[in-house]
């Protein structure tokens, strides 16, 4: 089982350095919390996390590029404890049971979160969902019936409608 | 710059209009929107509202001027600087309009992504200021200063937030602009920068901006990998 987060690729260090050198940037831009909570979605497989990159696409009000990082279900950062299931607010129905809220109580507990983060980009445990990608994913979900359209943000809705008389 | 004294700015009330009040124990400045209300020195207050009504020119809303002379003791030049000093000098004497709308879009765009970092898939108020800046068509001031400040080495985040930005409108500036910027920016030192490079050449697509990807070769072979795994999607 794996844990998956949104980040910005660029930001994360190259080379293993320890917490201390990790940049701050990263940090306070990928892993900030609201109420002390990082949001997170849970997928049985790696094969999963193109779903996954639908649900968080359908979440969103932009048709963009994507940077997911997964994290291993045991690791250090993740304590089940910690996390308490929150709906995820996606248009992709299926998967609105699938996000996680990820407690995380100090300072102390976000480096934890920050080095998991950092192992997972130098193991290439990430991928890059590019914008053609993401916008493909999306169309197909729609035209599957998989995503609702009227659960969309208006935003993306109406780009969403555009792309597809278009293309039709 | 005058002297710094001791500026305590708060706004406050419903939208007013009238001319600038000194008394003896404070300023009260009437903006456009709001009150002003400023205690300190009188004298120093003085010159503070001498350049805050020509800086308002620049910056069209006070409050926002203020802030700015407080919080980043912008540059303003000697003749701006004695202008507001010497009495008796007409007030209100605009710059040129094209410097005066630069200034304010970028003195905006620093505000939005100072208030709130861009985030994948999330709108973000800086985008409205950009298309409100370039769209349907963009003054030549305007790109040379956003071009500028894509590729400003100083200060990298905000070059990169500012160009993954312009990469969420369809089609900025022209195609020879945006290929010039995409082929600049992928010769910045920062990966970051290089990489809203690749995002902006990803989302705009134009076939010039393309053979600038082929053409490119990273000195980091996991960001090449990027490179070559967007002109495969964009071929495909």
């Amino acid at each position: 089982m794996f844990y998956i987060h949104k980040i910005s690729w660029a930001k994360w260090p190259r080379s293993a350095v320890p917490l201390a050198r990790i940049p701050a940037d990263a940090v306070t831009s990928d892993l900030r919390t609201r109420e002390n909570r990082l949001s997170f979605w849970r997928c049985g497989c790696a094969d999963e996390i193109e779903e996954a990159a639908l649900a968080i696409a359908a979440a969103g009000e932009q048709i963009g590029r994507l940077d997911l990082v997964w994290i291993e279900d045991g690791d250090e950062a993740l304590r089940p404890e910690s996390f308490s299931a929150t709906p995820g607010k996606t248009a992709f129905s299926a998967w609105r049971s699938r996000h996680f809220d990820l407690l995380v109580r100090d300072f102390e507990g976000l480096g934890r979160v920050a080095e998991a983060v950092r192992d997972a980009v130098l193991a290439k445990q990430y991928r890059r969902f590019g914008r053609s990608r993401v916008l493909r994913l999306l169309a197909g979900g729609i035209r599957s019936g998989i995503v609702q359209p009227e659960a969309l943000s208006a935003r993306l809705r109406e780009r969403m409608e555009a792309v597809l008389a278009t293309d039709a | 710059m005058p002297s710094e004294s001791s500026l305590t700015i708060a706004s406050s009330g419903a939208p007013h209009r009238a001319e600038p009040k000194i008394d003896s124990e404070r300023t009260v400045i009437w903006s456009e929107k709001r009150p002003l209300f400023l205690s300190g020195p009188e004298e120093g207050l003085r010159a503070h509202r001498q350049w805050a009504q020509r800086s308002a020119l620049l910056f069209n809303d006070w409050l926002l001027a203020l802030r700015h002379l407080a919080e980043t003791r912008v540059a303003v030049s000697e003749e701006e600087e004695s202008d507001a000093l010497t009495p008796g000098r007409p007030e209100g004497q605009p710059l040129a309009e094209q410097d005066s709308a630069v200034r304010t879009l970028l003195l905006r765009l620093d505000m939005a992504f100072d208030a709130e970092p861009l985030e994948a898939c999330v709108w973000h108020p800086a985008e409205d200021l950009l298309a409100a800046a370039l769209e349907p068509d963009s003054s030549p001031a305007v790109l040379r200063a956003i071009r500028d400040r894509c590729l400003d080495a100083d200060r990298p985040v905000f070059a990169s937030e500012l160009l993954r930005c312009l990469a969420r409108l369809p089609a900025p500036g022209s195609e020879s602009w945006r290929c010039g910027l995409v082929r600049d920016a992928l010769s910045s030192g920062t990966l970051e920068v290089r990489d809203a490079a690749l995002e902006a050449a990803d989302a705009w697509a134009d076939a010039a901006v393309l053979r600038v990807l082929r053409s490119h070769r990273d000195s980091d072979p996991e960001f090449q990998g990027h490179i070559e795994s967007v002109i495969r999607d964009r071929e495909s």
